[in-house]
């Protein structure tokens, strides 16, 4: 009996010793030490891990409510708290153009068009569930006695915390970017709530960390884009993080077979709109230009470019006519 | 039936004299506390994790205490020689096995109560509220979920090492609580004869997963249907009285030389 227990304590104290040695090689080299001590501890892993906890903050979004991988097949994929931010702007089917009027773009607001289609609205806490939302409730009911009668245990109904609920996802998205600072979805997922559950200055700081772990990110950019455009300080500084945005965009996509799209009309909808909104109609023209082309709603955008060009033609017609 | 709490008795003595569960128990609360003490966002009143975290310490350690406490009563009866005493005794083997059954489950639902007062504790510290109906309703589906596992382990114990019983029977349950609920399924897209073996093994199977309330109790969902209560309850009566009896037919035939 004896043995095997000295033989655990001289295993747990090489582990130790060898974890103790790596993390003071770190630091005379002077890298960031919980980081890489996670890495070397869990390796690759811990990219796993940190999906894990992001899906585990979609869990507690619905309150435990969650598809099991056989639902989620029937269904939709995907971690929905990531699909809904980017459903604000209205992904599938819905790209938004510049001449979707989104109102106050307040929490919780849902846009008329954007109803029930996969995902809706402004955040997924804005719309009610029916049995014709793709992932309200699995397609397949307990089709045996256990099925059926396991289910009266578990939780039962579509339902999304709020009222400050919230608040309980933090710690799993938290978790998550520790786990794997390249995680971007949990940065980006992590800055909304931070902005949703009224602490902008939490989002900021959260989303540059973000930056910092990864610096050529246009989802952070364009997340710090929207937080800044939310908080209305500085519509020049928002205009920068949109265009920033835009370049990171194009330097991850370009030449790509397939380029992100749908993140880039989400972009540019968004930089005409501010650039639109400061005045500057050249270049608010431009970025409609190039969203018309990559969007799926071309009449709209079509129609916001028209009016652009009249407010553009009435401005150097006025001189003239004086 | 005073024979069968008689050696009851002597189990319940045992574990208050082992360490295992003042071992298990000091961790969990260890863990628990230092994992309540962090902050994220500047947010203090975050409640949830800490309860998750919590929960699902007790849930491993109540399953490592009765998996052991069920698997060692036999072979340790059995190894001391203390087992012929018993028997010279009026007393049938049956009855044994009942009295160790009864001891380790009373025993286990005695650990479950500190464990939940302590878990009641830190969610009201944290939560300021107490859904007392929830937390009784949990305490008694996992008690009867114990109740399966220990019956479990006893049979386990009859037939093979000690070791290899834990092990095994750990690794079963933590098994059937993951996937368990999943085997339809997994049949049902399967097919063919696999699909047909996976079915067996699906209604084969004690389904634990149907006496985790933890989802409900960390998220706050209302009580469980009184019904539905009874219909665990019943589920649960059938697979330990299975069980024990499969146990006591193995244990009657058992050599104990």
């Amino acid at each position: 009996m004896r043995r095997p227990v000295l033989m655990l304590l001289l295993l747990m104290v090489c582990v130790l010793t060898l974890t103790g040695f790596v993390l003071r090689e770190d630091a005379l080299r002077g890298r960031d030490n919980s980081k890489s001590a996670l890495a070397v501890i869990f390796g690759d892993g811990r990219r796993l891990f940190a999906n894990h906890f992001l899906t585990k903050a979609d869990e507690y979004f619905h309150r435990g409510r969650y598809p099991s991988i056989f639902e989620m097949a029937e269904t939709q994929p995907g971690n929905h708290l990531v699909e809904s931010l980017g459903e604000e702007e209205g992904n599938e089917p819905h790209v938004h153009g510049p001449d979707c009027d989104h109102g106050a773009e307040e929490p919780g607001a849902v846009h008329p068009d954007h109803a029930h289609d996969g995902h809706a609205g402004d955040e997924e806490s804005g719309h009610e569930h029916d049995a014709s939302c793709a992932h309200a409730e699995p397609a397949g009911k307990p089709d045996d006695w256990i099925a059926r009668l396991a289910s009266r245990f578990e939780p039962d109904r579509h339902v999304h915390l709020e009222g400050g609920g919230e608040k309980e996802m933090l710690p799993w998205i938290q978790l998550a970017v520790e786990m794997d600072p390249h995680n971007v979805d949990a940065y980006t997922v992590g800055g909304y709530w931070l902005w949703h559950m009224g602490k902008p200055v939490e989002a900021e700081r959260f989303l540059r960390d973000g930056l910092r772990n990864n610096p050529d990110s246009p989802e952070i950019y364009f997340e710090l884009g929207r937080l800044s455009e939310r908080r209305a300080k500085d519509s020049r500084l928002t205009a920068n993080l949109y265009a920033l945005s835009l370049e990171k965009w194009h330097r991850a996509n370009d030449g790509l077979a397939e380029p992100d799209t749908l993140a880039l009309a989400q972009i540019l909808g968004r930089l005409g709109r501010v650039k639109e909104s400061r005045g500057e109609l050249d270049a608010a023209l431009e970025c409609y230009l190039q969203l018309k082309a990559v969007s799926h709603s071309a009449e709209g955008v079509q129609r916001q470019i028209d009016s652009i060009r009249e407010q553009l033609a009435r401005q150097t017609h006025t001189p003239q006519s004086r | 039936m005073n024979r069968i709490f008689a050696v009851a008795e002597v189990v319940i003595r045992e574990l208050i004299r082992r360490k295992d569960f003042y071992v298990l128990f000091v961790l969990t609360a260890a863990i628990t506390l230092l994992m309540g003490s962090i902050t994220f966002f500047n947010e203090d009143t975050i409640a949830r994790y800490v309860k998750e975290i919590c929960l699902l310490l007790i849930w491993l350690a109540t399953l490592v205490i009765t998996v052991t406490t069920a698997g060692r009563q036999l072979p340790a009866e059995k190894e001391s020689r203390t087992i012929f005493p018993l028997l010279a005794k009026p007393i049938s083997r049956t009855e044994v096995l009942l009295g160790k059954f009864v001891g380790c489950w009373l025993a286990v639902g005695f650990t479950l109560i500190v464990f939940y007062l302590f878990f009641g504790v830190i969610s009201v510290a944290r939560e300021h509220e107490l859904p007392l109906v929830n937390y009784l309703q949990a305490i008694w589906l996992h008690w009867l979920m114990l109740g399966i596992v220990g019956a479990l382990a006893l049979v386990g114990s009859l037939l093979l090492t000690p070791a290899a019983n834990v092990s095994i029977v750990i690794l079963g349950v933590l098994g059937i609580w993951t996937v368990g609920e999943f085997l339809n399924q997994l049949a049902a897209r399967t097919g063919g004869l696999v699909g047909w073996v996976t079915y067996a093994v699906y209604f084969a199977i004690p389904h634990l997963e149907i006496f985790d309330l933890r989802e409900r109790i960390i998220h706050g969902w209302e009580p469980v249907a009184w019904g539905a209560m009874g219909l665990a309850t019943l589920y649960a009566a059938v697979y330990m009285a299975m069980l024990l009896t499969l146990a006591a037919l193995l244990f009657r035939r058992k050599p104990l030389n």
